[in-house]
């Protein structure tokens, strides 16, 4: 996605968040303020570029509290069972006289056609 | 012809290579273009250098290789968490979020950005993926001089291999044993760089020179030696080991290893970055390079037994432990050992590519080809004159420009012989984390305060780190009795006895500075505290080092300089004009030479 574009698509969610706020307070000074505020988005770069870091910024701030969030509950909740019962069922450490395992695999074009 | 890309990325030390027809044309890591050392980024300057210089763009490419399996190494992950949890969720909360990103899709992430690089890439275009290992025994084999040979290659870890003995025949790569993860020597010595207080993935290099300043008789020494064969390690007779790993937490944690379990063990605290080196630390780092040595040769006489070859070709971050390579060629268990000069990550980008080609394409190894196809390792960017003479003007400076190299080498031996420093700037960058002669700083080896004035005021490093000699073969033969072909300063070698210089009887329980400041040979400055020299062997006429090396024998008797990589400490080496000069006024370095025009400060 160009710049251009991408500075477009943020004044457009500026202009939709600021028309949820209108739909939920019914209050005038935000219709007002939004019109306002979107006119001077399109006339003036600066202001949209000042809008796109508003949003990027709200982005990452979001993303740094969900996102531990949702690893969390995916260690705790998936992981932790999952690797409980792993520990239970997994044979333990083998103490052969060797931790070289022969290699099983040809090395053909095939082999490179998968990431596993 | 046939054109393939390679590139090794996302996890350490990302770079990118191009082979056409079998032959490794263009090479080069991320970092020296981003200027973040060991940058784990996408190498998209890398790779936009190699389609520039090869006059193609992404759609002429037939493969592009990545050097791992992205897969493999999510599910190692996986499994690891599985077995420690409840431990291991801080990591994880670390290490998911870019899995879930980037990684984990690596086929789109990596098609997205070469989509960014060359909007004529196609995602129909072959997008293929080595594994770890494979790519580095591919980087160690193909480019050797050998027809067939023993591989042997050692890191941290790849996807789950740690280490892996292989035969490599003609065009054919044969992987016959692997070591797996958490049992990893690459690890085992990341453990102790962490305890003694440098940087992960960096201060290796600093431990290996550190270790020669412990005093292998003392009887701490020996303890230490005792207590991690005891309770860190077990080392198996075929050279393979298994870790304690109760002692260590890279597998759950944010550190390499329990600092309250190291405590106890060692009996001392772990280093912090600024605190002083005391001969307790020298002592643990020597007992460590002891072992890594121990588990090397071990492995290579494993390799040895399962291929019957006197050829050995070596790749993985470990290989690049030039002191346990001396003492593997000393032990002369082969006849003949190549080790690719760029053995960490980055040469996997070069392994994958050849390994991928190699599947559909016969290997010839002409009879003239006395030592590899690596072209010196000179296989990056190269600054043009019309570059210098752009920056001088823009800049307003006033370069001396000689009108042939006979002339410039006399003037730069000549300062030399002065004590004068000298940032050397020649022909192609070097592929791989050793500076050998394109991008290099040199100097006079026999002053004794030269090993202090570069470490201190020109590459501003700690006092103790040596520094490499770049020597003709005539003085290789002299003065350390050495035969074999050194030309990436792979090898660690002690001067002969006959050019020592007589110690002190106390000279072994030393202290580190005063052992730093005793007279050791004619040559302080690149003969280390035990009498090692890492040395870079230039044979050839259209070397960049040869004709200087000759006029230094001219001017001075012997053809013996320093050869250090031209940075400051936590940079990656110069790359640009930009860069050089950048370097060349932010540190004590006396003259810049590029090309045939050389800067000086008083004229500038």
């Amino acid at each position: 996605m160009t710049r251009t574009r991408q500075l477009n698509r943020d004044v457009f969610i500026s202009g939709l968040g600021l028309g949820i706020l209108y739909y939920f307070f019914l209050r005038t000074e935000v219709l007002v303020f939004g019109g306002i505020y979107l006119s001077l988005c399109f006339f003036w770069e600066k202001l949209k570029v000042a809008n796109h870091q508003f949003w990027m910024k709200l982005t990452r701030i979001i993303q740094s509290v969900t996102s531990p969030m949702l690893f969390g509950a995916i260690f705790v909740f998936a992981l932790l069972p999952i690797g409980l019962l792993f520990q239970i069922f997994n044979k333990k450490e083998s103490q052969e006289d060797s931790t070289f395992k022969d290699v099983d695999q040809t090395i053909d074009a095939s082999f490179f056609e998968v990431p596993w | 012809m046939k054109i393939i890309l390679g590139i090794s990325g996302y996890f350490h030390d990302s770079a990118a290579a191009i082979i056409v027809e079998g032959k490794i044309m263009y090479a080069a890591q991320e970092e020296r273009f981003t200027r973040e050392k060991n940058t784990a980024v996408f190498p998209a300057n890398a790779i936009k250098y190699c389609l520039k210089e090869a006059g193609i763009s992404l759609h002429e490419v037939d493969a592009i290789v990545f050097s791992e399996k992205p897969f493999l190494k999510f599910e190692r992950l996986l499994e690891t968490y599985y077995n420690n949890v409840p431990k291991g969720i801080f990591s994880f909360l670390k290490a998911m979020p870019q899995w879930a990103e980037k990684k984990l899709m690596l086929r789109r992430e990596v098609r997205s950005q070469l989509k960014k690089i060359d909007p004529t890439y196609k995602k129909q275009q072959k997008l293929l993926f080595a594994s770890h290992h494979l790519s580095h025994a591919g980087s160690a084999f193909y480019p050797s001089p050998y027809q067939e040979s023993a591989i042997l290659t050692i890191d941290a870890v790849g996807e789950w291999a740690t280490a892996s003995i292989g035969k490599g025949n003609g065009q054919h790569i044969e992987l016959l044993k692997e070591m797996s993860f958490p049992n990893s020597v690459g690890l085992l010595y990341s453990s102790f760089t962490y305890f003694l207080g440098f940087s992960v993935n960096e201060g290796e290099y600093k431990l290996m020179g550190l270790s020669p300043y412990g005093i292998e008789d003392a009887a701490e020494t020996q303890r230490f030696i005792q207590i991690i064969k005891k309770e860190l390690v077990e080392i198996l007779t075929d050279g393979s080991i298994r870790l304690h790993r109760k002692y260590f937490t890279f597998e759950y944690g944010l550190r390499m290893v329990s600092d309250k379990k190291w405590t106890q063990l060692f009996g001392m605290s772990k280093r912090k970055p600024e605190e002083e080196i005391t001969q307790s630390h020298c002592n643990l780092a020597f007992a460590i390079q002891h072992i890594t040595e121990e588990i090397i040769l071990k492995m290579a006489q494993t390799a040895k037994a399962l291929t019957q070859s006197d050829n050995l070709c070596l790749a993985g971050g470990v290989a690049l432990n030039c002191v346990a390579n001396g003492k593997l060629h000393e032990s002369g268990l082969f006849k003949n050992i190549w080790i690719q000069p760029a053995a960490g990550d980055a040469g996997g980008s070069i392994g994958a590519a050849l390994a991928y080609y190699y599947v559909h394409h016969q290997r010839i190894i002409g009879e003239e080809q006395q030592f590899d196809t690596m072209s010196q390792a000179f296989l990056g960017p190269e600054i043009s004159t019309s570059e210098v003479e752009v920056f001088s003007e823009k800049n307003s400076l006033k370069p001396r420009r000689f009108s042939n190299p006979e002339d410039r080498n006399q003037y730069v031996i000549k300062n030399v012989i002065k004590g004068k420093v000298i940032g050397w700037v020649q022909g192609r960058m070097e592929f791989g984390p050793r500076a050998l002669g394109a991008r290099s700083i040199i100097a006079s080896p026999s002053y004794p305060d030269m090993q202090k004035k570069l470490n201190l005021s020109i590459k501003f490093r700690e006092d103790f780190r040596p520094f490499a000699p770049v020597l003709l073969r005539q003085e290789a033969l002299k003065y350390y009795g050495c035969s074999y072909a050194s030309r990436y300063m792979q090898f660690v070698s002690k001067i002969l006895p006959e050019h020592r210089l007589n110690l002190t009887l106390d000279y072994a329980n030393d202290s580190l500075l005063d052992k730093l400041s005793t007279p050791r040979s004619k040559f302080q400055a690149i003969t280390h505290v035990d009498f090692s020299s890492r040395l870079q062997v230039v044979e050839e006429e259209s070397h960049p080092f040869y004709g200087l090396l000759q006029e230094m024998r001219q001017q001075s008797g012997d053809g013996i300089l320093v050869n250090t990589s031209f940075n400051t400490s936590g940079e990656p080496i110069i790359c640009n004009m930009k860069d050089a000069y950048q370097c060349f006024i932010k540190t004590n370095l006396d003259i810049l030479v590029v090309g045939n025009y050389t800067f000086t400060k008083d004229h500038q």
